[in-house]
């Protein structure tokens, strides 16, 4: 076992063989799940297994007077049903999963979800009973017959108004629905102010949008009293912290305790280590009435019961000089964290440290308020706040450009950090509680080869010129944007070798969709000289490796990457310590290829799986101290998170009179590092950027001011379709990260990161209507055409 | 939610109030609703609507007849539950004389929750707007017929009481109907 092991070891170190790195191979979980052979929650089936469902509050907030379960328990099929005052001792708020940073003068306050709601409740779907029935139907039957009488109050619905001094309080034992207050300060901002040329000041808004997974949530849970042995299947990404702590609640030893996540329909962040009520209360129900129980979430459940995220009200300055220069921004804004606050933080620090960008910013003050209202939780959403920070600070250049007369790419130009300004510390704190500081980076680079991609420079009087002429409304857009990712603490790897040759890796973290079988196959493979189709990956299985926190944070690549790399590079010392005492050649003489161990030069070799064996004899005595087989386990910590970065640029037409849209190009250059697999890291870029699209244009959660959401369904909350995606034309820029003997960054959020504040600029310009400004997202159909009309109607008004 | 909307009648105000609190006259319009005035100007009851595949969706329902002023105006509140969610607010209606006939204006101002809410919501508009008018045009048929000059055959026998023999339990009964075409069409939008 080794622990950061490798850390000098440098990439290069790899054999000298066509390379498992940077290839992309078929994907190893493909035929699984092509074929149906991939289990997931809804998948497991066992003997007795009951089945539940819950009783869900109607009000966004009211008093809880009293829950009747006496119909329910009657209907023919129920087994039990509970309510908060059924759970004893077992009723506790879940855990806060993420503590308020290290940060001066920070005001927190944390509330977080219940099992059940118990006197009060605080948002609309929040569970208040649960039946647990022989069939979901049963169960779907008695939850009508369960009697809730609901006092209802008046509830926050505007973030804003949740502030002031007369608004209903959501938490009774806190003294308002303030949930945190945060200042970070670098240099001096006022005295920056002063000094500018120019001050532009704007009121930005970002809405809540879902993560809308295609597999929903899902909790299958099974107590064996003989074997002793709870088994949990969770649609989870973070299977080894719920394990723990489900241990923790039903007092049991994490020995008794098997968390699997399984294959999973996309996770998007809120199937992080939620400790969910229906995560916390099947595993209890289970070792109550001695039988499995699954819930499965159905889609309505999902628009109420998974968390969500973006809401936030910005009120940004941006000074600079004639030039363009930055020299200072100031950052005001509100951020909603619906009914409870388990996730503390994350999501406004990504959002203090997002703004920054690949820009040298000498002066920044940015203060957030974190405020309760009566909507579901907000928890991270595939860039968890990053959006937001980007989308103030594009605009604000943006603006700059505008009134400054340079050009929207020079003005980003000219406040690049450049590659030998690394590593830059921008002097605040990040959400893995370590300062803000960038490994490295290529941001000229990246915008350069996104102009050249897209033709930015020739579309004014090529593309632009041509749908003038047209009476077409064609617009460009190009931003940039870093990522924070690939955050500590750790993770962790096991990886054999069989018998038989084929290797085995096993690691914690969760996958849902990320192509891990492939990429950490990828790594070991090119260690022990195999094919990534010889690779064995088994992820999210606390039986099989129980150590490590999770997939979040785009930090699968990186943090449990370079794990199975440690891991894979133990295992090769073993392979040629061991295949030099057989072979009788000296361990530099040695090549791994092919699945052999060669003696380079002669013809001398032995397979991996003949290695295997006689690492592990069955008979005769073996040196002391020898540890059987070709195993290794191996951990990986980063000191702190690496950036990512890239540039986006966009062809966009636009119907002014429908306001209709048609993305005609669609270009990214993307730097998360060296690549492991183009073609993994093509797919989580795509995905990020339909994600993105859709939060741009169609998705938004529309609460009333009950705070009753208005289009929970997908007839009324509209998801971008294969329609609205176009072609996405990708290209890499890889920096390697010093920070990780692979070079790695990570990719899973970037490309949902900076398309709001593309979408904005893009609009802007294919529009050209003076006073025309996008400085909320998202839009849709409907919004766009209020904005032009409005910009057009002021125009006329003069 | 703001429901907001007149309907023109032509018969006289007095008439129209008066014939409006004629179950007779609205029974065919609302179909499924059972309501017992429990005191006065209280009513409680339920009522089970079907549509589409949501078969039997069942509301309780409790309206208050408050601010009446004969044939002037009255203000309903409203307090629906059921599992389809909730329909809490108050209802305006004021009748306006207009060339010998009467136009009704009605304002609800609704707090409407649960799956009528989050999956009706597009619907809600437009579709309370269209069944109120429905239910509404099927009273003015009503009417119209009752106060025509019966000439035997077109007037059904028997013939109804005059206002002045109506049951008291009966009258004031226009607020429950008008509720319950507002949550009829709510409950419409359960789909």
């Amino acid at each position: 076992m080794s622990h950061d092991a490798t850390f000098t070891a440098p990439p290069t170190e790899a054999p000298a063989r066509p390379s498992q790195m940077g290839a992309s191979p078929r994907r190893n979980e493909d035929r699984r799940l092509l074929t149906g052979e991939a289990l997931f929650v809804d998948d497991v089936h066992l003997d007795g297994m009951l089945h539940a469902a819950f009783v869900r509050s109607d009000y966004a907030h009211g008093i809880l007077k009293a829950v009747d379960l006496s119909a329910a328990l009657e209907h023919p099929g129920v087994v039990a049903a509970y309510a908060a005052h059924d759970l004893g001792d077992y009723w506790e708020p879940g855990p806060l999963l993420v503590p308020p940073p290290p940060i001066d003068r920070l005001e927190f306050h944390a509330a977080t979800q219940v099992p059940l709601a118990r006197d009060k409740v605080r948002h609309v779907g929040e569970p208040i009973a649960v039946v647990v029935a022989r069939s979901r139907y049963e169960a779907e039957d008695a939850v009508a017959l369960v009697e809730v009488d609901i006092d209802p109050l008046p509830a926050v619905a505007d973030m804003e108004a949740g502030l002031q001094s007369d608004a209903p309080r959501i938490h009774e034992q806190l003294e308002s629905n303030l949930a945190a207050h945060v200042i970070q300060e670098k240099g001096a901002w006022e005295a920056a102010r002063e000094q500018a040329h120019r001050v532009i000041t704007r009121r930005f808004l970002y809405d809540r949008g879902a993560s809308a997974p295609m597999e929903n949530r899902g909790v299958v849970a099974n107590w064996d009293a003989r074997s002793r042995e709870l088994t949990v299947w969770d649609t989870t990404q973070a299977p080894i912290p719920i394990r723990n702590g489900l241990a923790a609640m039903l007092g049991l030893p994490q020995s008794e305790v098997r968390v699997i996540a399984p294959f999973i329909g996309g996770g998007f962040g809120p199937k992080i280590m939620m400790f969910y009520p229906e995560e916390v209360l099947l595993p209890w129900i289970s070792m109550r009435l001695g039988r499995p129980v699954k819930w499965i979430e159905d889609r309505q459940e999902s628009f109420f019961s998974t968390t969500q995220e973006r809401g936030q009200v910005h009120e940004a300055e941006i000074a600079v000089d004639e030039d363009g220069h930055i020299l200072g921004v100031r950052d005001v804004f509100v951020c909603d964290t619906g009914a409870y606050n388990p996730y503390g933080l994350t999501i406004p620090i990504n959002t203090q440290c997002t703004l920054l960008g690949p820009y040298r910013v000498p002066n920044y003050y940015t203060e957030f308020r974190m405020v309760f209202t009566n909507k579901p939780i907000v928890t991270p959403v595939r860039g968890a706040g990053r959006q937001h920070g980007v989308f103030v600070m594009e605009r604000l250049l943006d603006r700059a450009a505008d009134e400054l007369g340079i050009d929207r790419v020079e003005i980003r130009r000219r406040n690049y950090l450049t590659p030998d300004e690394f590593p830059h510390d921008h002097e605040i704190i990040y959400q893995d509680f370590e300062p803000l500081v960038y490994d490295s980076g290529n941001y000229a680079e990246a915008m350069d080869r996104a102009v050249e991609m897209i033709d930015y420079a020739g579309f004014e009087s090529g593309v632009g010129a041509t749908a003038r002429a047209e009476g077409r409304h064609v617009g460009i857009g190009i931003v940039s944007y870093v990522e924070g990712t690939g955050v500590g603490p750790y993770e962790g790897a096991r990886v054999g070798i069989e018998p038989g040759g084929r290797i085995n890796l096993a690691t914690g973290v969760g996958t849902q969709g990320q192509g891990h079988f492939t990429s950490f196959a990828q790594i070991a493979a090119e260690q022990l000289g195999v094919e990534a189709s010889d690779v064995e990956v088994v992820t999210g299985d606390t039986a099989r490796f129980g150590w490590g926190t999770g997939t979040f944070a785009s930090r699968g690549a990186v943090v449990a990457g370079n794990a199975c790399h440690a891991a894979a590079v133990e295992v090769r010392k073993k392979v040629l310590t061991l295949a030099s005492s057989v072979l009788g050649a000296a361990e530099e003489d040695l090549e791994l290829a092919d699945g052999l161990v060669r003696v380079v030069g002669s013809g001398a070799s032995i397979s991996l799986g003949d290695l295997a064996a006689l690492a592990n004899p069955l008979r005769g005595a073996v040196t002391p101290g020898t540890d059987p087989g070709l195993e290794a386990t191996a951990y990986f910590g980063p000191e702190r998170g690496v950036t990512a970065s890239g540039v986006h640029a966009m062809i966009l037409e636009v119907d002014p009179e429908t306001a209709e849209i048609d993305i005609l190009r669609y270009v990214v250059v993307h730097d998360c590092g060296r690549v492991i697999n183009p073609m993994i890291v093509e797919g989580q870029i795509h995905g990020g950027v339909a994600h993105g699209i859709g939060n741009s244009f169609y998705e938004q959660l529309v609460f009333d001011e009950g705070a009753q959401l208005l289009n929970a369904s997908f007839m009324d909350y509209l998801l971008p379709t294969a329609m609205d995606v176009p072609h996405i034309e990708t290209a890499h820029v890889e920096t390697p990260s010093p920070l990780n003997p692979l070079g790695v960054k990570g990719v899973g959020e970037a490309g949902a990161i900076p398309v709001g504040a593309l979408f904005a600029q893009a609009f802007e310009n294919a529009l050209g209507i003076e006073g025309f400004e996008v400085l909320e997202m998202p839009l849709s159909p409907n919004r766009l055409f209020e904005l032009i009309r409005d910009a057009r109607n002021a125009r006329e008004r003069g | 939610m703001l429901i907001e909307s007149e309907f023109t009648f032509d018969v006289p105000r007095e008439a129209l109030y008066d014939g409006l609190h004629d179950p007779e006259i609205l029974s065919g319009a609302l179909p499924g609703t059972l309501l017992e005035m429990t005191a006065e100007d209280r009513y409680e009851g339920e009522m089970e609507v079907s549509i589409g595949p949501v078969t039997a969706a069942r509301f309780t329902v409790v309206v208050e007849l408050k601010d009446k002023v004969r044939p002037e105006r009255f203000d309903m509140h409203v307090d629906g539950k059921g599992k389809a969610g909730f329909v809490k607010g108050i209802a305006n209606i004021v009748f306006d004389e207009l060339d010998g006939g009467t136009v009704m204006k009605y304002r609800a101002d609704l707090q409407v929750g649960g799956r009528v809410a989050s999956v009706g919501q597009r619907l809600l508009d437009s579709v309370g707007k269209s069944i109120s008018k429905q239910g509404l045009e099927a009273v003015s048929r009503s009417l119209n017929a009752r106060l025509a000059p019966a000439d035997g055959a077109a007037v059904t026998a028997p013939a109804t009481t005059s206002r002045a023999a109506l049951p008291m339990t009966r009258r004031g009964r226009l607020g429950l109907y008008l509720v319950v075409a507002i949550l009829v069409a709510l409950i419409m939008l359960l789909l």
